[in-house]
């Protein structure tokens, strides 16, 4: 028996011992040393963009189209260093091709530590507000426990808007898109380490919206369970006052029961989740006002008009309008009504929705007319957080004339494709087929015709305010970023809005709208009464969207006061019928009641109600803005 | 619950007043001529001592004990599924969605190709958690971990009564943890990762689990004098199927993770370099053990020192299993069978010269992978450590997850560690410690080292070379798998991928364990007289 066999076995199980103590020790050590860190950021240095270009002369980057793949072992060939590649990798997944360039996305990469986001945090999360500070989203301390709970006192009338920021979903929304100001904590403090326990928490910073809570949750609920969307936004600065999907989603089912105020407590209603998740003809968690688009009919007269104004054509030209064109193929209704000579020129047939006109007009414009949708913010995303930097909320692209290219960019027609689909021109030209709009992009168009032909960036932050002090109540904090927006570029010239503008009033007035207003105002403008008894002048254009196999989608566009254009909307109300007879009752009850959104310190109403439509409500079946683009051309 | 009650009942009352009045024993022994100037295991001996050595029979001794840690993990697994009723939002309920909403990638479900041919197929999903199922999973869960415990109990005790009663028990906790863990983390992993496979981690934690305990009986009850005189007999021919095996693997093995260490035999997916492991440091204990005279000097022969020619075999033999396993391109194992056959030698001679050399050519075949940059997975993983907070989050997840527990912990049920990448298999340290705590994470170490020591004295205690030296290097194989899974964890070390011993997820890992524990309780049974004390 070999004596030192025992001892050097103890000797081997006393350190084992003490190895596992120190470990112990170390784990105490990590436990108690290092403050949880919001986040560290990555940034990517000079020598990663050169790694990338050595990576690119070396073979290993190869280019296909737009698309750009890495050849790993070549790679590895190149860069021997792992971390080099890990980066030169990082780059690769960002990169984009821009012809024979690469661009490189060098921002900062974040790593989060999610403990210090959301319900878990005790740090107070920023408030969204709205225009006049009333509270759209909030965190309440929760008793007992040193969390928080939100709460979204407008709850599915402002989901489209808010998103949410719960435990046990994923955030959406702008709660996702502004999380790094609403989120608060230690983010931007240079002296990260252990920083929680030399500097108290700070609140996160609050958002001021552009809506307005009242008037947001007046259109949800005047749209009474039907499917649609509205957008009302302000002509001159492209603030959006209220940005409406109906049916919506209540937030607060996932963290907050409204009712009693009570957080922690499990409302989830699981199988009213999963309805939801299948219900595929309601999709209440579905963006309606900027996440979808759909052919907007004849409220895209509207881009056709101004394209036909501003390639030079006169006001007086007229088109024979006999019903139905051969060169169209489109169905019109208006020579029943007996004109001399089935005359038609402009403004009449913005008033009476003649596709005839318009059908034509667009095949003598070809790809100018393509030009100036594009002008009007079609075949791009609108971003509704233009202004606020860092930060950005991209909507779904509205498109006109054009194809789906790589990489999700829309790609124009050319001359020969304008050429050689001579009908669908005519359709795209009365918003059918080849064209696709979303709420949002339809309400930035009014803004453009009401504000005289300048451009407006349509954005929902108004205002980033500091945390409030959690020691001083009311407190709002200290505005640091203001974003401004005034009418930019000049998008069509002032009089060819001011036609088309006539040509609005003119719809309202004997036009396809004339049932929606039953005053007069004295310039003798068409009006409706608001319930503050104020006479509002209002001028739009309706729009029937045929749909293949269902009701067609109701549309309206519209602008009030009719002289001195203010606020505009889109009103969208999905398989409703003609135009005239559910957006546009609704779009014109929003514009009376919007009109005084703007002026300082008037409260607002609860409650919309569709105006009386005069005699005969419903409009006659077959009525002049049918848009019947023949031969099957539904929904694309 | 109430099985352990019974356990207790049906425990004889020990006689508290001779036990505890041994409690003041070790000061007064302390002054004992045998105390020598180099460090003896005798304290820490005595201690447990108190508790192998007195008068309640070994069986009775390890109910109690099994007792305990069923009622430890028990109350552990109840007490999660409280606190997460009380959760904020914690939707419940498989449900299931639309297959073209599950393909956002928002929703846990089973794979199924996207984008999907019908967009309206109903795909079951995982919506969260179940609150409203109550505790009754749970409950189910501990009585088939009470039973499989129950039978390793009673077929160790009927054929090894005299086994040491702590090993089981310490092993049972740490098995226990490990399931509790899985409990824990399913549903979040499941809504996290959205992948609905992972809703059942717990059922097939449970099942390794439960068959582990009964498979070290049985190992134990087959592991007599005879069969261990066997398995040294065929000492080369083990190192050979080792060694084969791994070639098999690195040629014919699935690739996960960069590396190829997995086979799958009829469907099962096996790990077989975990049990190529207990093969590796069997076989060495039997060579080594043949060899040992003629290892170290005699007393008087003052020319004999360490002689190299004698090693060489042995040397031969780790890197007849180490350089197959470099196939494989993992590195983790090849290091854990390089450091254990490293120990091994040490407690075979006792010499520090070959223990500082081998140290020193592990670490330099390390440095010359890292630097060669082959195979790649060295590089990543240094480079990992060296940088936590670079592109990849693992690291930084397991730092955050870990600064997050304090003392007490987070509770079990209410962290966050769920977001750490593997951390079922890799990061179970961090993921108890974060909701557990520094208390935590002392009763994990404390398992370990009751788990250890066992081993180790029940190496020290046995007269027959090759299972002293095969004690020794299985508890030390479990001591260097903890300590580098710890380390790593920790960022002390570079992470590789190996299982935290007996806790973390993963079938292969755990049947290895409990083999390796079957042949450390049958070895156990050998150093022991019949009358129940220490020889």
């Amino acid at each position: 028996m070999n004596p030192r066999a025992r001892r050097s076995i103890r000797i081997a199980a006393l350190i084992t011992a003490m190895v596992l103590v120190t470990l112990g020790l170390c784990t105490a050590e990590e436990v108690f040393r290092t403050a949880p860190e919001t986040e560290r950021k990555v940034f990517i240095e000079n020598a990663a963009i050169l790694d990338f270009q050595l990576a690119v002369d070396g073979g290993a980057v190869q280019i296909d189209g737009s698309e750009l793949s890495l050849d790993d072992e070549r790679l590895a060939e190149l860069i021997p260093s792992s971390r080099r590649r890990l980066l030169v990798r990082a780059l690769a997944k960002d990169a984009r091709v821009d012809g024979d360039a690469i661009d490189l996305d060098t921002t900062p990469i974040s790593v989060r530590n999610p403990r210090l986001q959301g319900a878990h945090s005790p740090v107070p999360r920023g408030r969204i507000l709205d225009r006049r500070l009333r509270v759209v989203a909030e965190s309440l301390p929760v008793p007992g426990r040193d969390s928080r709970g939100r709460i979204y006192p407008y709850g599915a009338a402002a989901y489209p808007v808010t998103g949410a920021a719960v435990t046990s979903a994923r955030k959406q929304g702008l709660e996702l898109r502004l999380d790094d100001a609403l989120r608060g904590g230690l983010a931007d403090h240079p002296a990260r380490e252990r920083a929680l326990a030399l500097h108290p928490p700070q609140a996160g910073d609050d958002v001021v919206l552009t809506i307005d809570a009242e008037m947001q949750q007046a259109i949800y609920r005047a749209f009474e369970g039907r499917r649609g969307a509205a957008v009302l936004m302000d002509v001159d600065t492209g603030e959006v006052l209220a940005y409406v999907s109906a049916p919506s989603w209540d937030p607060n089912v996932w963290d907050y029961d409204l009712d009693t105020r009570r957080p922690w407590r499990n409302t989830f209603d699981a199988q009213a989740w999963e309805q939801a998740g299948f219900d595929r003809e309601q999709r209440p968690m579905l963006d309606r006002a900027g996440g979808e688009s759909k052919p907007p009919g004849s409220t895209f007269k509207a881009v056709t008009a101004s394209a036909w104004l501003g390639a030079g054509h006169l006001p007086a030209e007229s088109v024979r309008c006999l019903g139905r064109s051969r060169e169209t193929r489109l169905r019109c209704h208006i020579h029943r009504l007996d004109t001399e000579d089935h005359a038609m020129d402009l403004l009449p047939a913005i008033a009476e929705s003649c596709n005839t006109f318009f059908g034509l007009a667009g095949q003598e414009l070809g790809p100018s007319l393509g030009t100036t949708a594009t002008g009007f913010g079609f075949n791009a995303r609108f971003d509704l957080l233009a202004g606020v930097p860092d930060a950005s909320w991209p909507t779904a692209p509205s498109f006109a004339f054009a194809e789906r290219g790589e990489g999700g960019a829309w790609l124009p027609h050319d001359e020969r494709w304008y050429r050689a689909n001579r009908y669908l021109v005519a359709q795209g030209a009365i918003g059918q087929n080849v064209v696709e709009a979303t709420p949002l992009q339809m309400a930035t168009v009014t803004a453009v015709i009401a504000n005289g032909g300048r451009w407006v960036d349509p954005h929902l932050v108004k205002e980033l305010r500091t945390g409030r002090d959690p020691s001083v109540r009311d407190d709002h904090g200290v505005g640091y970023l203001h974003v401004v927006s005034t009418p930019g570029a000049r998008v069509g010239a002032a009089e060819d809005a001011a036609l088309i503008q006539r040509g609005m009033v003119m719809v309202m007035a004997d036009g396809t709208g004339r049932k929606l207003t039953s005053e007069e105002t004295a310039d003798g403008l068409p009006a409706v009464r608001n319930s503050r008894g104020q006479l509002v002048s209002v001028a739009g254009k309706t729009g029937t969207a045929e749909v293949k196999d269902h009701e067609p989608h109701s549309w309206f566009i519209g602008y009030a006061p009719a002289d001195r254009p203010r606020i505009a909307v889109a009103v969208l109300v999905e398989n409703a019928g003609a135009g005239a007879e559910a957006a546009a009752p609704l779009g014109v009850a929003v514009l009376a009641e919007g009109v005084t959104l703007l002026a300082p310190g008037v409260a607002q109403p609860t409650e919309i109600a569709a105006p009386p439509v005069a005699d005969g409500a419903a409009p006659i079946p077959g009525h002049p803005d049918d848009a019947d683009a023949s031969g099957g051309s539904g929904e694309r | 619950m109430d099985l352990g009650r019974t356990l207790l009942r049906m425990t004889p009352p020990p006689r508290r007043r001779g036990r505890s009045r041994r409690v003041e024993g070790p000061a007064k022994r302390r002054r004992r001529p045998f105390i020598r100037r180099r460090p003896t295991l005798r304290p820490v001996r005595d201690l447990l001592g108190r508790f192998r050595a007195g008068r309640p029979s070994e069986a009775a001794r390890e109910r109690v004990l099994l007792a305990v840690v069923l009622v430890a993990v028990g109350v552990a697994l109840l007490s999660f599924e409280t606190a997460f009723a009380l959760r904020p939002g914690t939707p419940s309920v498989r449900g299931s969605a639309p297959a073209s909403e599950v393909c956002k990638g928002h929703l846990p479900a089973a794979d199924i190709d996207c984008p999907p041919a019908d967009p309206d197929q109903a795909v079951p999903v995982l919506l969260a958690l179940d609150t409203t199922a109550g505790h009754r999973e749970e409950l189910l869960a501990l009585a088939v971990f009470a039973l499989s415990l129950l039978l390793a109990h009673a077929v160790l005790r009927t054929f090894r009564p005299r086994a040491d009663p702590t090993l089981l028990p310490a092993a049972a906790l740490l098995t226990g943890i490990g399931m509790v863990l899985s409990f824990r983390l399913a549903p979040d992993l499941a809504v996290h990762s959205a992948r609905a496979g992972f809703a059942e981690l717990g059922w097939r934690h449970l099942a390794f689990a439960a068959a582990g305990p009964p498979l070290a009986a049985a190992v134990a009850a087959l592991a007599g004098s005879g069969l261990l005189r066997s398995v040294e007999r065929c000492r080369w021919l083990l190192l050979g199927a080792c060694a084969a095996v791994m070639v098999v693997i690195g040629v014919a093995g699935m690739e996960r993770n960069g590396v190829r260490l997995v086979v799958d035999v009829a469907g099962v997916v096996v790990q077989p370099v975990e049990f190529i492991k207990v093969g590796v440091v069997v076989a060495l204990a039997a060579v080594l053990a043949r060899r040992e005279d003629f290892l170290v000097r005699r007393r008087g022969d003052r020319r004999g020192w360490l002689r190299p020619a004698l090693l060489l075999p042995v040397v031969a033999g780790a890197l007849l299993v180490a350089l197959p396993i470099f196939v494989s391109l993992d590195l983790g194992p090849v290091g854990i069978i390089g450091v254990a056959s490293l120990a091994m030698i040490f407690c075979a001679t006792g010499k520090v010269l070959p223990l500082v050399t081998g140290f020193a050519a592990v670490f330099g075949v390390g440095a010359a992978t890292y630097l060669a940059g082959w195979p790649g997975i060295v590089r990543d993983r240094v480079d990992l450590w060296l940088e936590p907070f670079r592109l990849n989050q693992t690291m930084a997840e397991s730092a955050w997850s870990l600064a997050a527990a304090g003392p007490w912990g987070t509770g079990l049920g209410q962290g966050l560690a769920y977001r750490v990448p593997e951390v079922q298999s890799d990061f179970t340290f961090t993921a108890w410690v974060e909701e557990t705590g520094l208390v935590g994470c002392a009763v994990l170490l404390g398992a370990l080292l009751v788990l250890i020591g066992g081993g180790m004295l029940a190496a020290a205690r046995s007269r027959v070379p090759f299972q002293r030296l095969a004690a020794a290097g299985l508890a030390l194989l479990v001591a260097i798998q903890a300590t580098v899974i710890i380390a790593g964890n920790l960022g002390l070390l570079p992470l590789t991928g190996v299982t935290l011993p007996f806790t973390s997820y993963g079938g292969s890992g755990l049947l290895a364990n409990y083999l390796a524990l079957g042949l450390l309780l049958g070895i156990s049974h050998q150093t022991r007289t019949t009358d129940g004390r220490t020889r």
